[in-house]
């Protein structure tokens, strides 16, 4: 912005008075705008919160937020628009801290040092808060517990248990956790790492590898696409999943974490559970966390 | 703060330092293993794809010229996914679960489709009379290609070559798609997984600066080759006396 020149600098200035003005009228007409997305995915919000602006943000009264582009039901991109169980709690937080949303599906290595250089303000995706990673960066409060799973092929045989898998192959997305546990606590099973879960996927699916090590919101989806495939392992996570944040940004952590803790107590997250989560195990750890969210009764 | 935060992001020191040995003793070696395979089957290849665009029979040119502009026509790493990842789905697991054979058949392909239309131009500028006196002299097509035309033709595109293999280098770095086990990590993916394991820029940085390592020498031998065959060699007294007058090629057959 600093180099710009004066008549440059001029338009957002413009361009800020014509949005607070339909903000206010949005906020007027009670105009909720967060279904509507593009490809661009902006997302204009009617936010109540008066401190928006003492959040320090990559750009002023926009949460820049990376997602995945395949992390299916959580975070992904279809047709052209960012989709996904932590999109729609995303959408519902920047409501809440009345601010608007910009959606960016870049894969986990860049959505990790980019969020530590500052491009991108947190993420929106199923992302464990691990102590290796709470190193480089601060994370809010839990929104969600999960599980991982090993998907094995049900015709190759085996008891496609984890701990009988030395010296076999499993397959994990590149700088995630499933790779990091897989290393320390199976050192003798063969780690192949593919740069998305299609790959790691369609690796399993041809025979390359004996296993695939992924996060509990694959499984639905993967398994009904391949009924050859089951869940045949599980291994529960140590940590909660969190939105990251940029070291030492506690405007941010504390807005995020009064967000979440609204979104829990009026029933959002257990609505979005059900939506996307039907009929599987609800993560009960929540409810110690924030003592006064609703009982789970769907699903 | 905002030249610490460059450091720290693109060059930190004690990253570079913990990353540096690893990206060298197999980094490095994996992606000089993929580059050293991927070009010799790309030259075979490429040189096959040659002589069939300069056949006579339509048989022949054809299908080298829908091989040759269906490869450089789709970008690389969709023909490596599509091999490496298609033909062991399809069933075609030939090289059983290693991933190099995959990838490398993928890249050769791809860099024999170029290097093909390399060779061809290089042979299709050898004059025409060069062939005539060769064939004169009583040579077969086969022998007069191979002992005449061939041999000069590629000595032209020597630069043109060159070239074709920095892009090979280059191109070694997508292979990660194929989904890697941690010895078979070549530079980039390798430098990756650094980036992710400490948040930072640095070790993709450090992996750049191995790139330039091999890839700058080597456009700069591209040039000096360039200007070289250009020039012919620097002209000594004794290679004078003894070597005869460059067309005098054919004499040798």
């Amino acid at each position: 912005m600093k180099q710009h020149s004066s008549a440059a600098r001029r338009r957002p200035r413009l361009r800020r008075a014509a949005l607070v003005a339909t903000t206010a009228l949005a906020a007027g007409l009670a105009l909720t705008a967060c279904s509507s997305s593009s490809s661009g995915a902006e997302k204009a919000s009617s936010g109540s919160s008066s401190s928006s602006s003492s959040i320090d943000l990559a750009q002023p009264g926009t949460l820049n937020v990376a997602i995945l582009p395949t992390q299916r039901p959580t975070s992904y991109v279809e047709n052209g628009k960012p989709m996904g169980m932590a999109i729609d709690f995303t959408d519902a937080l920047a409501k809440e801290m009345g601010l608007k949303v910009k959606y960016t599906a870049v894969d986990l290595d860049s959505a990790l040092s980019q969020i530590t250089a500052g491009r991108y303000d947190t993420a929106a995706m199923g992302l464990v808060a691990s102590a290796d990673r709470k190193k480089m960066l601060d994370f809010s409060t839990p929104w969600v517990y999960g599980y991982y799973a090993l998907l094995t092929d049900s015709k190759k045989g085996g008891s496609g248990k984890l701990a009988d898998l030395s010296g076999k192959t499993v397959a994990v997305v590149t700088g995630s956790q499933e790779e990091t546990l897989l290393k320390q606590d199976y050192p003798k099973i063969t780690v192949r790492s593919f740069p998305d879960d299609t790959g790691s996927v369609s690796a399993l699916i041809a025979g390359q590898v004996d296993g695939d090590l992924t996060g509990s919101n694959n499984v639905a989806a993967f398994t009904k696409q391949y009924p050859q495939l089951k869940a045949s392992d599980s291994v529960p996570l140590p940590d909660p999943e969190s939105y990251p944040i940029k070291k030492g940004n506690t405007s941010l952590s504390k807005a995020l974490d009064a967000a979440i803790k609204a979104e829990m107590d009026n029933g959002t997250f257990n609505k979005l559970y059900a939506k996307w989560h039907p009929g599987e195990p609800f993560p009960t750890r929540l409810y110690k966390d924030y003592p006064d969210m609703p009982t789970y009764t769907k699903g | 703060m905002q030249v610490d935060n460059i450091i720290r992001v693109f060059f930190d020191p004690h990253i570079i330092a913990s990353v540096l040995p690893q990206l060298l003793s197999h980094g490095l070696v994996n992606t000089l293993v993929l580059t050293v395979f991927a070009v010799v089957i790309g030259l075979l290849l490429g040189l096959v794809i040659a002589m069939m665009l300069l056949a006579r029979t339509r048989w022949l040119r054809w299908p080298a010229r829908v091989f040759v502009d269906v490869f450089r026509g789709l970008p690389g790493v969709l023909t490596i996914f599509i091999v490496g990842l298609g033909l062991p789905l399809a069933g075609l697991d030939v090289f059983g679960r290693n991933t190099y054979p995959y990838a490398v058949v993928a890249i050769g392909i791809i860099e024999s489709a170029y290097i093909g239309e390399i060779f061809r131009s290089g042979i299709q500028s050898v004059a025409a009379g060069q062939m005539e006196a060769a064939r004169s002299l009583g040579l077969s097509y086969w022998a007069a290609m191979r002992h005449v035309r061939i041999p000069q033709g590629i000595r032209r595109v020597l630069p043109a070559l060159t070239g074709q293999i920095i892009i090979t280098i280059k191109e070694t770095a997508l292979v990660y798609v194929l989904g890697l086990t941690a010895t078979q990590q070549e530079l980039f993916s390798l430098s990756q997984s650094g980036s992710s394991q400490y948040a930072s820029m640095t070790p993709v940085v450090v992996a750049g600066v191995i790139y330039l390592a091999l890839t700058i020498p080597l456009t700069h031998f591209v040039n000096w080759l360039d200007r070289r065959l250009q020039r012919g060699p620097a002209p000594t007294p004794a290679s004078d006396a003894e070597r005869p007058a460059p067309q005098a090629v054919i004499a040798e057959g």
